[in-house]
């Protein structure tokens, strides 16, 4: 098995969506809420089982009430503040990126995605462990600039 | 989960036709000789070749996968085929985009609801 091919150029990027919401609750409860993988999975839409807890690594599957797969693979967690993860299907492999900064006795969430490029037919169809260091590798050789693609967004300093 | 499951709006086939796209365009010489075709084309295979330091045999089968995309079109001309790329040949990517975006409506509308009525 092995992993999706990732472009190593600066173009690598083709499609991206933002959204941000703003939460009447406070940050800690806001991020109970992103950072408990039952919970996650369920706003995320689905089942979501890790085989570790949530940080760096934590390999996984994101299981829709339909049945339909997506394979998912944490890449940081700074609780509190910013969870990243790319996952993939059959067709193809995006970064999302979420973070969360207080606004007063509110919580402004905002969520990038980014689709990067992978061929379908090398994509990954199983959870194996090489194949899991082989796309940790590959991203974080091909492309150490993810972060930066994805266009951190950092909270405004308090009043 | 699947953008379609959380986006009903969007065909199945338009899903298919995005991966055929990502993955079409995941390929750093199909890419290259994709934007050659977009800014040159109409453009033969040949003139592809000269242009670009990849083999005529390698231009071919690059423009196959191109063409099973969508993402370029062959028309003859006499003896010659000339590739160009179709308007809206990226449609599959704004698709996504569109499909994307109303999942994460969907998805940060489940969280809020969620944090605030724990909060």
């Amino acid at each position: 098995m092995t992993a999706p091919r990732i472009p190593t150029d600066a173009d690598v990027e083709l499609a991206r969506v933002e959204r941000s919401v703003r939460i009447d609750a406070p940050l800690d409860d806001v991020w109970a809420a992103i950072a408990d993988p039952s919970a996650l999975g369920e706003w995320l839409g689905g089942e979501l089982h890790l085989d570790r807890p949530l940080g760096p690594g934590a390999a996984g599957e994101l299981v829709a009430p339909d049945g339909s797969v997506r394979q998912l693979l944490v890449t940081e967690h700074r609780p509190g503040e910013r969870l990243a993860w790319h996952w993939w299907d059959d067709d193809e492999l995006s970064s999302v990126e979420i973070t969360a900064c207080p606004d007063g006795d509110a919580t402004e969430v905002h969520v990038v995605e980014v689709v990067a490029l992978a061929r379908a037919a090398s994509a990954p169809a199983s959870l194996a462990s090489g194949t899991i260091e082989a796309i940790d590798r590959t991203w974080s050789t091909a492309l150490p600039s993810l972060a930066a693609r994805l266009g951190r967004k950092l909270c405004a300093a308090p009043a | 989960v699947s953008l379609t499951a959380d986006a009903p709006g969007v065909a199945a086939d338009g899903e298919a036709r995005a991966g055929a796209v990502f993955a079409a365009l995941g390929d750093g010489t199909r890419r290259q000789l994709w934007r050659t075709v977009v800014d040159e084309g109409p453009i033969t295979a040949t003139a592809l070749a000269r242009a670009l330091p990849i083999t005529r045999q390698a231009v071919a089968k690059h423009l196959r996968v191109l063409d099973d995309a969508g993402l370029v079109r062959a028309d003859r001309v006499g003896r010659e085929l000339r590739y160009s790329a179709p308007p809206g040949s990226l449609r599959a990517v704004s698709e996504w985009i569109d499909a994307a975006d109303a999942a994460w409506a969907e998805r940060l509308s489940r969280l809020k609801a969620r944090a605030e009525a724990g909060a």
